[in-house]
């Protein structure tokens, strides 16, 4: 999933002040929390509450969703219809989305409501959100038991663990920060290669945690880009 | 300071038989063998009035929904059919059908009680002799009751009521009953796969099938909504309480606002309240207003949602107030927790707009009368507007 986190309404009113007729358009595909129909018009009506609390009463706010933002050709299909009289336009999906109705609708400007935050996965108790995954293009995933050791160990060694374990924990204190990136608490994470050696020795695959790794190739996850499907 | 309870026991009527102790499925009514004392516990009772219509002596006294009152209300309305019904039942299209093909429905009285286990067989027979033709009483499927055993006791006391009258010659359909119970429906069309539902579905009724689309088990689904307020693309409804349904009735308010400001009432209160946590007079249906307040209801607070909310202010209401049921009553184990979560990330949301002191969660039971009545003045005062 693609995290994203709402971004604060005053940033959104900020964008939108300005304009009289806005679109919000859900993203039914992949962003967690789910953005769906419901979310758009919750943040429709938001929007014009608070827009009507800073002086502007002329702004109004329509909602629909697409089941993905990030196909263009079901962005022009299902969205061009709508779009009559629209100055505007919010998305609610993440940044992918945000920019393939740039691109399909180049004349209307469209802003981002949320920040996308990393890919990763939701725990259902308590609604924490774990980073899974920096799409490094070369997944290691098979040689350590399915444990990321470029997302989970903050040097993102190939061959760890390094002399910061100590008793299987990390010696970088694990930061959790809020929106704004303030700390709010640091805890002790478990070492990724700790893990991963404990992973291994019990699917008795420890030779491949002996396995030398070279360096990563890193020309394939340098922004921007591109993939060519033949 | 503690309000009255709205339930007693008249101790100079009590025969002592202790049906109620033994019938109580809230274990809150105690019979102590040596002092011959029959006590109450109101902070287990729940309302329900399962042991007032047992009562052969009618020395419990419940405020809510007299039988006197009842009778008042249905003579009143001079009609032929008297459709009696849980609040947590519902009358299907099929049964509405069968209601019109009996020319039932241009003719008939509804009354909507929390649990039709409190009315006793005597009401009806009253009803009967003031002219009442047809009854058609419409419980809670058998493990669906809130109450635990409500739907159960009033079945077979109603099949017991049926032999006595078919002995004096009136047929089966004088007194008839279909059992019904809320549900929630899919519509696979919307539905996004996200899994919201599944997860907080207090029954585990719904699951998540390939192709990824969320999947109802309706003998298991109790009908509590929470799974509405979970769901991020309007995917699931609520029979009798639809999104759409709730959204227009908050909206048919827009009158009542002005009028109500033009009269130079306070601040406009939305309460949207549990179903199981007030119990209005017999008349209401699902909305009614007093003053400047206008109650909706819901089948339970965790139902609650932002688009309910962000409407009811939307449509002219200066504050919305959640009535919940107390912790440990809730009667799908901890809608009212979820409910609290709901209001806690829409007040942070709020916030931003500087709302925040617009929307409350109160948490209230009927078993103290007034109880509700000071939370909304208590809410009332806390809004400047």
């Amino acid at each position: 999933m693609i995290i994203v986190k709402e971004k604060p309404l005053n940033e959104i009113l900020g964008f939108l002040l300005p304009y009289e007729s806005v679109l919000v358009v859900g993203c039914d595909g992949c962003t967690q929390p789910p953005r769906g129909l419901r979310e758009a018009m919750t943040y429709a009506m938001l929007i014009e509450m608070g827009a009507k609390l800073k002086g502007k009463t002329n702004l109004k706010c329509r909602a629909t969703t697409i089941p993905m933002q990030c196909d263009n050709h079901i962005c022009s299909t299902t969205l061009t219809p709508q779009l009559e009289g629209i100055n505007a336009i919010l998305s609610l999906a993440c940044g992918v989305g945000v920019q393939t109705l740039v691109e399909v609708f180049p004349e209307i400007p469209v802003y981002p409501g949320q920040n996308t935050v990393f890919i990763g996965s939701q725990e259902r108790e308590g609604g924490i959100m774990h980073e899974k995954c920096k799409a490094c293009g070369e997944c290691l995933l098979g040689e350590t038991g399915g444990i990321c050791p470029i997302t989970n160990c903050p040097k993102g060694i190939l061959n760890g663990p390094c002399g910061g374990c100590v008793d299987g924990k990390c010696e970088v204190p694990f930061e959790v920060r809020d929106e704004t990136g303030k700390v709010i608490k640091t805890i002790a994470k478990d070492c990724a290669w700790y893990l991963i050696y404990q992973r291994l020795k019990k699917l008795n695959r420890l030779d491949l945690f002996r396995k030398y790794r070279p360096p990563r190739n890193r020309v394939i996850s340098s922004s921007p880009r591109l993939l060519e499907v033949v | 300071m503690l309000n009255e309870r709205s339930v007693k026991i008249r101790d100079e009527y009590c025969s002592r038989c202790i049906i109620c102790s033994s019938i109580c499925p809230f274990e809150a009514i105690s019979f102590n063998r040596e002092s011959g004392e029959v006590a109450l516990d109101i902070e287990k009772c729940q309302v329900c009035g399962i042991c007032f219509s047992a009562c052969p002596s009618s020395s419990i006294e419940i405020a809510y929904y007299k039988v006197a009152l009842l009778s008042e209300h249905v003579e009143k309305m001079r009609k032929n059919n008297l459709v009696l019904m849980c609040r947590g039942a519902i009358i299907r299209p099929e049964l509405r059908e069968s209601l019109r093909k009996n020319g039932a429905l241009d003719d008939w009285a509804q009354l909507y009680v929390p649990c039709v286990s409190r009315i006793p067989p005597e009401f009806l027979l009253k009803v009967i002799e003031a002219g009442v033709k047809r009854i058609l009483i419409i419980p809670c499927e058998d493990n669906k009751c809130r109450f635990k055993v409500g739907s159960n006791i009033s079945v077979s006391r109603f099949l017991l009521l049926q032999k006595l009258l078919s002995q004096i010659g009136l047929n089966s359909d004088a007194l008839s009953f279909v059992r019904s119970s809320i549900k929630a429906y899919i519509n696979k069309y919307r539905c996004i796969g996200c899994g919201n539902c599944a997860y907080t579905c207090p029954n585990s009724a719904i699951k998540i099938m390939p192709p990824g689309v969320a999947q109802l088990d309706e003998a298991s689904c109790s009908g509590c909504g929470a799974c509405v307020a979970v769901c991020p693309s309007l995917a699931i409804n609520l029979e009798g309480f639809e999104n759409n349904l709730i959204l227009e009735t908050i909206s048919k308010h827009r009158s009542f606002i002005s009028e109500a400001k033009s009269r130079g009432y306070g601040p406009m209160i939305a309460v949207f309240y549990c179903q199981w946590a007030n119990f209005p007079t017999p008349d209401t249906h699902r909305s009614y207003v007093r003053e400047n307040i206008a109650f909706f209801e819901i089948p339970c607070s965790s139902m609650i949602n932002p688009l309910y909310v962000l409407h009811a202010f939307s449509e002219g209401f200066d504050g919305v107030l959640i009535l919940a049921c107390k912790k440990g009553e809730c009667k799908f184990e901890r809608g009212n927790e979820l409910a609290e979560r709901h209001i806690i990330a829409l007040k942070s949301l709020l916030r931003q707009v500087n709302l925040e002191n617009r929307l409350e969660i109160c948490f209230a039971s009927p078993k103290y009368l007034g109880e509700i009545d000071d939370q909304i003045k208590l809410f009332m005062s806390k809004i400047h507007l």
